[in-house]
């Protein structure tokens, strides 16, 4: 298409076909096609402006060009064409920070703010310089701008001029945006008096104490955030719980203890159940977890209610209910007072709270009984686990019943408890398996085979083990390992040649465990050339467990035969037997690309011989895959220092991995 | 006491890891700030495979033979999501009231065949296809027409109580009983849907990125996929949102869920300001297999 029939095509009416012209400029040279574009940016439909700058962006303009967008936000009646150009140059990203620069002087304190807005979103450090001088524009919107700007870019030289800002800039606007900006970069440490002091302005609390939370890291700020909790209004009681609780991490001991006193005289006197009720119901879950967090220091039975509203909240669950159990056996009675009343997930969780509290009363036993039969699998799940943390025979043998409940979740769980209590239990145990053996359905059979392991009855087993279905004999096969029957020895050779593989699997993993070199070593060895890599990984670990050093010379020559499977399996040897044959071999696959045999190796090396892998570092640094390049990392650390720090640093100035930065930056400053 | 259910703590490391074959499998990203979720869900998968650290369950995933199964039963553990029975309910107004007769009309007048094809698409334990049925069933100006809804999700657990379509209570929290009493059958203290409303939808296996599988589906007059896309990063989401872009007709819908939009994701749908709710809608004038 021509340029006059891209014009008209524009012109026409359609949004779609206007925005499919705009799309048909990709690949065009810009100075073909950019006033078509331009006019594009301040179309009437986002879909046509969007379209423009995807186009524009994908044009790559220059600095010459970028000057010409900039100018573009000056056009103060369309607002469309402004929105639309602050994000193309948002989306140039770092290529467009000079040409922004540049502007940063105009006459157009709208354009500045404009600007200052946009370097924000780019969030480039080398604009911090230009940022500073703007907080003191003469505009205070644009100051304001500079403000957050910085905040945004979270660059640390940032925080004395800001800090000096707030004392310079009495404007509250500008002081909100720099007080949100320190809460942003800068680290906890003593409270600069200014924040102190803006902290008891109406205008600026709530910015001051979201500020008090990041930065505030003594009693001065926690004092400022317990008058806060009993703000008049909701909004700052909430940030004032989140701010506090992020304190509290931050105290010595000392006085730790001295502002959890204070929290609990408020409770004491009425003046924090309301604040926490309603900051747990805020809806914000950052909020909900410092009410944990709070809730936590002061470990008080009244805080029930709270925590088990917490509990239902899967983000939170797991340390509410630690609070819980902290609270200890005072948490018992009212537990069992809320269950009548308590939905499905409490019910479970209050399940959960007297199984782990472990104390058998007989309320305790009563409402876990009554659980078992619960409607809803969750609760019964929970009450079976629970039944099997506590004493009582009873609560045991109600759990049986479960063994064939419709859930999967709940059978599991029985089964679990029944198995961990095989030993306490056996005749109990050894009964239920007993009526399980002779069921038709395999999955009875099964579980039959694990509940003898359980209970140690190894004639019952003896059976399973040339059962007709192969998951009951793999299940069988993996007890006799687990009881380490080496009378079973011949049956679990037999087993080595199943027709199926996890039978195999199971027999090659247990004969490490029931027979000796004499008996075991052969048929293992031969389980070494099983077409299943699995099989020849689990004869190797039994072999290394019963031949020791004896199943060197099989790992070498497994190593150079085998997948992934079978070589880790031969690292794990190698290691075992901390064998310099070994170490010399797979020093081979150091130029491999497979991540997890090659992490194997380095680990294994690092522990073992560090100099064979030192002359390979510099090579896997730069492997493709993160995970390999942070165990290369990690294996530094057993370099001597010089090499270490040496490659440590020419790896951080490549690492773009956030995890492997942080890692090697705990490297260096150990180092 | 022997402790069951012992929690196992996952590394940021095996997060990552994990967290990038759940993504190659399905899309699904998880967060930063969803490390406890992948944790608190996956840890059981560890005490049934009897592994001692993620870092194993991780080589589980990787070399296993069964990983393709244990792949599909993650996808059961994390997306595992409550819905219920005419869930948004101004969304579906601007469904019923507005652009039902509009697709009719505009079918009666182009002469098309009186057929309308819906996916719901993450139509999780099957309460919005047979919302949607239900829906269409009470529309007068489609009677006499053919209907077909097809519901599709990543997780073979909820697709089986879909296709069971037997709901308990608090699956009708937002249902008139007017439609309890007409379109449900009492069972055993719960509700199952009658057949009239089964026929009309069909449940199915599909991963949203599995481009091969999706085509197999045909093309839709109405999509209706909500709260799916926010489980997806934007790389995702693109691709997501152009397939459904393929695989509707000229004109036909896009509904969400009430906090997604695409902006910044897609500008090939149209924003319909309806009134009862914004749709988004395939231009009319863009062909079959359109531009993306």
């Amino acid at each position: 298409m021509t340029m006059p029939e891209r014009s008209s095509a524009f012109a026409a009416q359609d949004e779609e076909v206007r925005r499919r012209t705009v799309q048909e400029q990709y690949g065009v040279p810009l100075d073909r096609c950019r006033d078509l574009l331009v006019t594009a940016l301040g179309d009437d439909s986002w879909r046509v402006r969007k379209e423009a700058v995807e186009v524009l962006v994908a044009s790559r303009p220059g600095r010459d060009e970028m000057r010409g967008l900039i100018d573009l936000l000056r056009h103060e009646d369309n607002a469309g064409l402004r929105n639309a150009t602050s994000e193309l140059l948002v989306r140039l990203g770092k290529r467009a920070v000079p040409a922004l620069l540049d502007h940063l002087q105009d006459h157009d304190q709208d354009l500045r703010k404009l600007l200052v807005d946009t370097l924000a979103a780019i969030g480039e450090r080398s604009a911090v310089p230009a940022l500073l001088t703007a907080l003191d524009d003469p505009d205070v919107n644009v100051a304001a701008a500079a403000a957050e700007a910085l905040g945004a870019i979270g660059d640390q030289s940032a925080v004395p001029a800001l800090v000096q800002s707030l004392d310079r800039q009495q404007h509250d606007f500008f002081q909100y945006n720099a007080l949100a900006a320190l809460g942003r970069i800068a680290s906890p440490g003593p409270l600069p008096p200014v924040v102190a002091r803006l902290a008891r302005h109406d205008m600026l609390r709530l910015a001051a104490y979201e500020c008090l939370g990041k930065i505030g890291a003594d009693t001065a700020a926690a004092d400022l955030l317990l008058e806060g909790l009993q703000s008049q209004l909701p909004s700052l009681r909430s940030v004032a719980v989140r701010s506090l609780a992020a304190v509290l991490k931050h105290l010595a001991p000392l006085f730790r203890q001295t502002v959890i006193e204070q929290l609990r005289t408020l409770f004491d006197q009425g003046l924090l159940e309301k604040t926490l009720t309603q900051a747990a119901a805020s809806g914000d879950a950052e909020v909900a977890e410092a009410v944990v967090v709070l809730l936590e220091a002061l470990a008080d039975p009244r805080s029930l209610p709270l925590l088990f509203q917490a509990v239902v909240d899967e983000r939170l669950a797991s340390r509410a209910m630690d609070v819980l159990q902290s609270i200890g056996t005072a948490a018992i009675a009212p537990s069992v007072a809320r269950y009548a009343l308590a939905d499905e997930t409490e019910r479970a969780a209050i399940c959960t709270l007297l199984g782990r509290l472990g104390q058998l009363q007989p309320e305790v036993e009563q409402t876990i009984s009554r659980a078992l039969s619960d409607d809803v699998a969750l609760v019964r799940r929970a009450a079976a686990v629970a039944a099997g943390s506590l004493p009582s025979a009873a609560l045991l043998s109600a759990v049986t019943s479960l063994l064939d409940d419709e859930d999967p979740s709940v059978r599991d769980a029985a089964l679990q408890v029944l198995r961990a209590r095989g030993g306490s239990h056996s005749e109990l145990v050894r009964e239920i398996a007993g009526k399980m053996i002779s069921s038709e359905l395999p999955e009875q059979r099964r579980v039959a085979a694990l509940l003898c392991a359980a209970s140690g009855d190894c004639q019952q087993l003896a059976l399973l083990i040339k059962d007709e279905h192969a998951a009951v004999r793999e299940s069988a096969v993996r007890a006799v390992g687990r009881l380490a029957l080496t009378a079973s020895c011949p049956n679990l050779v037999m087993a080595l040649v199943d027709e199926a593989e996890e039978v195999r699997i199971a027999a090659a993993e247990s004969l490490g465990a029931c027979c000796g070199k004499h008996d075991g070593g052969a048929p293992l060895r031969l389980a070494l050339q099983d077409p299943s890599s699995w099989v020849q990984a689990a004869a190797l670990r039994s072999l290394v467990e019963i031949c020791g050093d004896e199943a060197l010379s099989d790992a070498l020559e497994l190593w150079q035969r085998g997948d992934e499977v079978a070589q880790l399996a031969c690292l794990e040897a190698f290691d075992l037997l901390a064998a310099p044959e070994g170490f010399a071999l797979i020093t081979q696959a150091l130029g491999q690309r497979d991540g997890e045999v090659l992490k194997g190796v380095i680990e294994v090396l690092a522990r073992h011989t560090p100099d064979l892998l030192l002359p390979w570092l510099h090579h896997i640094l730069r492997h493709t895959d993160w995970d390999v390049r942070m165990s290369a990392v990690r294996a530094c650390a057993s370099l001597p220092p010089p090499e270490q720090h040496d490659l440590l640093r020419m790896a951080l100035d490549l690492e773009d991995h956030d995890l492997v930065r942080q890692a090697l930056r705990q490297l260096l400053d150990g180092h | 006491m022997p402790v069951v259910d012992q929690a196992i703590v996952m590394p940021d490391e095996e997060f990552r890891l994990l967290r990038g074959l759940v993504y190659t499998h399905s899309g699904l990203y998880f967060g930063d700030d969803a490390k406890y979720l992948l944790e608190k869900r996956l840890g059981r998968r560890l005490a049934t495979h009897q592994l001692k650290s993620y870092r194993e369950y991780y080589q589980f995933l990787k070399f296993n033979r069964k990983r393709e199964q244990e792949l599909e039963e993650i996808m059961d553990l994390l997306t595992t999501n409550e819905t219920y029975f005419f869930r948004e309910a101004y969304q579906l107004s601007a469904f019923s009231d507005e652009i039902l007769p509009e697709l009719c009309k505009r079918k009666q007048a182009a002469g098309e065949p009186r057929r309308i094809r819906i996916w719901s698409a993450g139509c999780s334990s099957g309460e919005e296809p047979y919302t949607v049925a239900m829906l269409l069933l009470e529309q007068p100006c489609l009677q006499g027409w053919q209907f077909e809804i097809i519901g599709t999700d990543i997780s073979q657990r909820v697709l089986q109580q879909a296709r069971r379509g037997i709901y308990g209570r608090s699956a009708f929290r937002m249902t008139d009983d007017y439609y309890l009493l007409k379109y449900f059958e009492p069972q055993d203290g719960a509700f199952r849907i009658t057949d009239r409303v089964r026929q009309l939808v069909s449940i199915s296996y599909l991963n949203l990125l599995d481009q091969t599988r999706m085509a197999m589906l045909g093309s839709f007059d109405l999509i209706f996929c909500r709260n799916v896309i926010i489980y997806f990063d934007l790389a995702v989401k693109k691709q997501v949102v152009a397939s459904f872009h393929r695989s509707l007709r000229d004109g036909g819908f896009l509904l969400l869920g009430h906090s997604e939009s695409l902006m910044n994701i897609s500008t090939l749908f149209t924003l319909r300001h309806f009134k009862n709710d914004m749709v988004y809608q395939k231009p009319l004038l863009s062909s079959a297999g359109g531009a993306s």
